[in-house]
């Protein structure tokens, strides 16, 4: 009879589950994941391997020295000022003494600024106050200082924004028309981002960060995508991160195509290549996570579609590990012990070139 | 390493050898404190405490800059503006 081992669920309950059914949810979440995007189960050693993580008695595990891997954010610097829903601790400080903070006190190895609503669009109007503040926090800070946001093509749609909203037109059955105002929406998409890049550029922008790209299905994808290829075009030198919503491109238009690639149904490994293809110098990879199975479940099929990711990507990967993503539990406070176990698994046996 | 991934697309382990072979350290010590606190110091490239003088922000990624050979972008329009 194997022994009880504590761990938790995707949703950060925690659970004693004997070793034989930790080996069963490995072996069931790697099988999912290559099912799903057709690519190689985790072998032998590899379930091993993690099964010993996720076993380790100790609270906080860690990779061998060497190991290390860097970390890029998504605003992180943010959660010092900001509120609960922002995962922020409301400390009255600003924008340049967080990053600071971040980037001193936590020893970060990149930094970021970006919009508090963390979307492209309502930076446009506010845009001589962002290039002011990256410029004056670009001029202090020592490690890479991105800015980023999110494309968010959601907010091009009606009543937000100008185009209508497929999500009324497609139960009416006007399925020309939902196609149509998402092509058009990519488009505004598109020129924002790349006003936002090109303004940021001329202030000495370090990197540009699309966070979460296809948030609102492929063509939301498309427009990051065609921004990238823009402003590379325009401003080859400013390294550009192109992070992924989810582990595949959902399909809300279905047929758009960026160089010949039809972007709906892109797993990690496909997404990659279509966002190197474009210009980006790192991929960031999300994949979901289901509160309803376990820790192992869901790390055992994210280390299965960043393995391949990694394996064939031309770009550096950074895998996700924010609240629900890549196997960190969905949770406000994300619990150490699982955070350290993700992240040692996603390095060691994903090959993780950053987090 | 976040340098060479940005500037030159390098996957983890040859951003570690670059900076590694630039800055005449053994792989292990780019992590080890004991190592690079000391040679942060020395290089001028910022350090974690904060010294009373010493190269931080932009003074710290000119010397990143010319240590490493890439651009970065702040430092070269920071560059122009003082030329």
């Amino acid at each position: 009879m194997s022994k009880n081992v504590l761990t938790r669920m995707g949703d950060g309950q925690r659970i004693w589950i004997s070793e034989s059914e930790l080996k069963a949810d490995i072996d069931a979440g790697t099988a999912e994941a290559a099912e799903r995007a057709r690519i190689p189960e985790l072998s032998a050693d590899h379930k091993a391997q993690l099964l010993d993580i996720i076993t380790d008695p100790a609270k906080v595990v860690s990779v061998q020295p060497g190991e290390e891997v860097i970390v890029t954010d998504d605003g992180c610097s943010m959660s010092f000022y900001s509120g609960q829903d922002g995962g922020g601790v409301g400390i009255p400080m600003s924008r340049m003494q967080a990053v600071l903070a971040y980037e001193r006190a936590c020893a970060a190895d990149t930094t970021s600024i970006g919009h508090s609503d963390y979307s492209f669009k309502p930076v446009k109007p506010i845009i001589n106050f962002e290039t002011n503040e990256y410029y004056n926090i670009s001029m202090v800070s020592t490690a890479p200082l991105f800015y980023g946001a999110q494309p968010n093509m959601g907010l091009y749609f009606q009543p937000d924004g100008p185009c209508p909203n497929p999500s009324e037109l497609l139960p009416h059955g006007k399925i020309d028309a939902a196609l149509a105002a998402q092509e058009e929406a990519a488009q505004y998409l598109t020129r924002d981002l790349v006003f936002v890049g090109k303004r940021m550029a001329e202030v000495g922008c370090e990197g540009l960060n699309f966070d979460t790209s296809g948030s609102a299905g492929d063509a939301d994808f498309f427009g990051a995508l065609c921004a990238v290829q823009a402003l590379k075009k325009a401003v080859p030198d400013m390294p550009i991160l192109m992070g992924a919503s989810g582990e595949f491109v959902i399909g809300m238009h279905g047929q758009i195509a960026f160089k010949g690639q039809t972007l709906a149904g892109l797993y990690p490994h496909e997404q990659a290549r279509v966002v190197a293809d474009a210009g980006a110098d790192i991929f960031g990879l999300a994949i979901g996570t289901n509160t309803t199975r376990s820790v192992a479940w869901n790390l055992a099929r994210a280390v299965t579609f960043l393995k391949e990711t990694t394996r064939s990507s031309p770009v550096p990967v950074h895998a996700n590990v924010g609240m629900g993503v890549c196997g960190i539990p969905m949770l406000e406070q994300t619990p150490i012990d699982s955070v350290t176990r993700v992240s040692k698994a996603l390095v060691q046996i994903g090959k993780a070139d950053g987090l | 390493m976040a340098w060479m991934q940005m500037t030159r697309g390098m996957k983890i382990h040859d951003a570690k050898d670059y900076v590694a072979r630039k800055l005449k350290v053994d792989l292990l010590d780019l992590t080890d404190e004991e190592v690079m606190r000391p040679l942060r110091e020395e290089l001028g490239i910022g350090t974690v405490t904060s010294v009373a003088g010493s190269p931080k922000g932009m003074r710290a990624k000119l010397k990143i800059a010319e240590l490493l050979e890439i651009p970065i972008r702040s430092v070269e329009l920071f560059k122009s503006q003082i030329s």
